[in-house]
């Protein structure tokens, strides 16, 4: 098992080497920070020397090698726009989208499970039914569009109808409202739900359909009819055994999907103006700041490794005929 | 069956406590201090902004935001000269007056060239009380240029060096005349820095990334993060007519449209100041609650031709035969105004009406459809229609490339409309867009263009050197970093750029740049479509005061927020 993985997070430093200089040579061919800077009339002279001072007038090879050498050494540079040491921010930026990615996750995988498990036990029942068509919505329901869709209804529609002089769910700020100073839980998680609802909404189609097919598969196999054969109640049968098993083709794409969250959640934080990875990642490339972004694309495939070497380890868990070295 | 349970409960358990450690570091919100306690401003407001800065610098990259201006430097920092709402530069309250030639403040040329400014005894730095003196200026003067990655030297690069006889007086020496030293440490972009808190020096590329702890403006900035900025009333201000009515204000990222009108709508926000578009003036209309003010920008918009040898536009009478093909009216009836009611055509090729006495706004009006302007200049450089209509030479049709920058509906739309008119008149012209990105930071450097429709910023100089001038032209005299992407070049224009750059006299200076927009005009350098439209919306019932003053001026409606009120 240690062999496993620490065979796996050695492969991992390969994948973070070769994803950053993709990043790095992707960026140098589509945006120049010195043309990023101009916003009005600025003498050659000037952006001659702002070239100089940033190194970028080293050859390219070059640049990645230092900032490949400083990363490994736990310096992840300076950003070009601030001046500023780029690991705090980020560090911010991951930590909010860790936190909106955890709330969210843990309700959307609660209620997709949920309703995959009561579709399967019930199957063609109205709630399966009702789930079924609910779940194709959701597929087919944009994060970007539901999310304007409930700040308007929380917003000028809740005012409206409900005769109200303040929106039902903030929806400005951030994590907290303008007004709070310091750390406030209940305003934070006021904070939380607009973005963890517009991160849901598809994830719940997605798991409940995930859950629902892999529970059939499991309820109709040898083994339930032998446990049930046995004279174990129903209710055991099908979680103890259906419900544990249904479990493990979800746990691939569970891994996959956490290891993301990391990478930030671009559309929902956009709209939201949530400041965590998907906006840094944002205004970094709007700025053409390299050194913002190879420690985000670092941090984003260590992520996805991280988490894919969770859902193999899970594997073992969940079904101990699977083994992992 | 109960320890799977148990390991459930503990993962969302272990999990939820995760979430709020991690919400406790991850948040940037600062503590407050609750503010001043002075008995003059009084309430809150917040405002949302469209655009937020990375961090607060006014002197390295984080400047390159229009935004950082209107949320920070303008509030917090001093300057000397600054505009007003005719975007005329004047005294600021730091200055006694302005210099000039009439009161001896401006002297000499060439070499001699020198600017002498009187700083206000009475004016001080908050917190510490302390007198801004002409060391600051001095030390601003070294920042812009020894700050790594400074946005912008120019003009600063010309001063050989600040002399400080005295606390309140600063003598700048330049290496040559200078017309613009107005914008040097003014205007809408120059500050002056307490030289005290930087003792390690100069260079300011670490500095101010989200604190300034000082101010020398009418307010002081309490906190900037991700989330919001804080500004407190600043009580001790020396201009005492400039002392805010309202104690804080705080200003918060609204990015997204729908989220900016429901934000103003739903009265989270007292005022936004947006782009007007056509998704956002309709659902901003005048309520109840709710007023839209609108002016103009010192942006202007141009279809600009590439000059670039090789490209179609190479040819002037192509460039001809193109303006007057192209109706600049209909586009304005039906692009523009439905999203900027009162918008007007501009008519000099760069430069706009509401900034100085620079742009005459004649030299464009006979720039109008005429098909009979369009047959004679196609004909004389060797062009007739073919069998399907369109224009051809030795065979080969003439196929027009224009870029515009994905993603923006107005272009977008103009690029709908008029390909088919143009099509009929003989032009095929194409969509070559790509993103914003690409287009502003690859290909108008590259000159990788037929034509582009895009927006220039005209400042109160009206130099245009940088971006027209031979020299500007991108190649390895300036390490391909010149500026002028539509490689325009005409030895007339750039005697006249030379001249007016080192003129003196401002109404023969004003000459000299009618005269170059003549020859622009002739030349067709561009096609100049509008100036683009401001518009501030707020609340009627949470705000009062001048609020349009500063409608036409690059700093804003927010420059003089200390004369609003909370309602």
């Amino acid at each position: 098992m240690l062999r496993f993985i620490v065979r796996r997070m050695l492969w991992a430093i390969p994948v973070m080497i070769a994803g950053s200089f993709i990043l790095f040579v992707a960026l140098h061919l589509t945006t120049d920070p010195v043309k990023a800077a101009i916003h009005h009339n600025v003498s050659t002279e000037a952006l001659i020397k702002f070239k100089h001072d940033l190194g970028l007038d080293k050859p390219l090879l070059e640049q990645y090698w230092i900032f490949l050498t400083k990363f490994f050494r736990g310096d992840f540079g300076t950003s070009y726009t601030s001046g500023a040491p780029v690991w705090p921010e980020l560090r911010t930026a991951l930590a909010n989208s860790l936190v909106l990615g955890f709330v969210a996750a843990l309700f959307y995988v609660t209620v997709g499970i949920a309703i995959g498990v009561v579709s399967a036990i019930r199957q063609y029942s109205w709630f399966d039914n009702a789930a079924t068509g609910l779940s194709f919505f959701g597929l087919a329901m944009p994060p970007f569009f539901f999310g304007l869709v409930t700040i308007v209804l929380v917003g000028t529609f809740y005012e409206t109808h409900f005769h109200s002089s303040t929106p039902l769910l903030p929806f400005i700020g951030g994590v907290y409202s303008p007004s709070t100073s310091g750390f406030d839980l209940v305003d934070r998680m006021k904070h939380l739900i607009l973005p963890a609802l517009t991160l849901s909404v598809q994830e719940i189609a997605i798991y409940s359909r995930y859950m629902r097919t892999g529970m059939l598969e499991t309820l109709n196999s040898d083994y339930m009819r032998t446990a049930r054969a046995k004279g174990i109640s129903e209710r055991r049968v099908t979680l103890r055994h259906g419900f544990r098993n249904a479990l493990i083709p979800l746990t691939t794409f569970a891994g996959i999907d956490f290891g993301a969250v990391a990478g930030g959640l671009i559309i929902t934080e956009s709209i939201f103006g949530y400041p965590g990875m998907g906006l840094y990642f944002l205004d970094s490339l709007h700025n053409a700041d390299y050194p913002a972004l190879l420690p985000w694309m670092m941090i984003v495939i260590a992520s996805v490794v991280l988490f894919n070497l969770l859902a193999d380890l899970s594997y073992a868990w969940l079904d101990p005929r699977i083994r992992v070295d | 069956m109960k320890n799977s349970r148990n390991t459930i409960v503990r993962f969302v358990a272990v999990l939820a406590a995760l979430a709020l450690v991690l919400s406790a570091c991850g948040s940037s919100s600062k503590k407050s201090n609750g503010g001043s306690t002075s008995s003059g401003p009084t309430g809150s407001v917040i405002f949302g902004a469209e655009q937020w800065p990375s961090c607060v610098n006014p002197i390295n990259q984080c400047a390159n935001s229009s935004w950082l201006q209107w949320l920070v430097p303008i509030h917090v920092l001093p300057r000397l000269a600054e505009l007003d709402e005719k975007n005329n530069f004047v005294a600021s309250p730091l200055l006694t007056e302005l210099p000039s030639i009439d009161n001896g403040g401006v002297s000499g040329s060439g070499k001699t060239y020198t600017v002498t400014y009187h700083l206000n005894p009475a004016a001080k730095w908050a917190p510490d009380g302390t007198p801004i003196t002409s060391e600051d200026v001095k030390f601003s003067w070294q920042a812009v240029l020894k700050t790594t990655g400074s946005l912008s030297t120019v003009g600063y690069d010309k001063i050989s060096s600040i002399e400080t006889p005295n606390p309140q007086t600063a003598v700048v020496h330049f290496t040559e005349t200078y017309n613009d030293w107005p914008d040097v440490l003014g205007g809408f972009s120059g500050v002056i820095l307490e030289k005290a808190k930087f003792p390690a020096g100069p260079n300011l590329g670490k500095a101010m990334n989200t604190a300034i702890n000082f101010s020398g403006g009418p307010w002081t900035l309490q906190s900037f993060t991700k989330d919001k900025e804080v500004l407190l009333a600043n009580t001790t201000y020396w201009e005492k007519s400039r002392i805010p009515k309202i104690q804080q204000v705080t200003f918060v990222p609204v990015t997204e449209t729908t989220k900016e009108v429901q934000a103003i709508k739903t009265g989270q926000v007292a005022a936004v100041y947006p782009q007007p578009a056509t998704d956002n003036v309709p659902l901003l209309k005048d309520s109840a609650t709710l007023k839209s003010i609108f002016g103009v920008t010192t942006q202007y918009e141009n279809i600009w031709f590439n000059n670039k040898p090789g490209h179609p536009f190479a040819d002037k009478n192509l460039r001809a035969a193109f303006s007057f093909a192209f109706d600049r009216e209909q586009l304005l009836t039906d692009i523009v105004k439905p999203f900027a009611p009162n918008a007007v055509l501009n008519q000099c090729a760069a430069w706009v009406p509401a900034v100085g006495p620079w742009c005459e706004n004649t030299a464009f009006t006979d720039i109008k459809p005429d098909p009979t302007k369009v047959d004679s200049f196609m004909a004389a450089s060797g062009y007739a229609k073919d069998s399907s209509g369109i224009w051809a030479k030795g065979g080969k049709q003439l196929v027009i490339k224009w870029m515009v920058n994905t993603g923006n509906k107005r272009r977008e739309n103009a690029q709908a409309e008029f390909i088919p008119l143009l099509a009929k008149q003989g032009f095929k012209v194409v969509t070559d867009n790509s993103d914003s990105d690409t287009v502003f930071q690859k290909r108008l450097p590259a000159g990788d263009f037929d034509m582009g429709m895009y927006i220039q910023v005209a400042s109160p100089d009206p130099t245009v050197t940088a971006i027209l001038d031979t020299k500007s032209i991108p190649g390895p005299a300036n390490q391909g970093q010149g500026q002028n992407d539509t490689w325009y070049s005409n030895p007339a224009a750039d005697k006249l750029m030379e001249a007016s750059d080192g003129e003196q006299d401002k109404t023969k200076r004003v000459d000299l740049i009618h005269q170059l927009d003549k020859i622009l005009r002739q030349d067709y350098v561009n096609i100049p479509l509008l100036v683009f439209p401001s518009m501030l919306s707020y609340r009627t019932d949470m705000l009062t005061g001048p609020l349009d003053q500063f409608i036409n001026n690059p700093e804003s409606n927010f420059w003089n927020m200390w004369a609003w009120s909370k309602k």
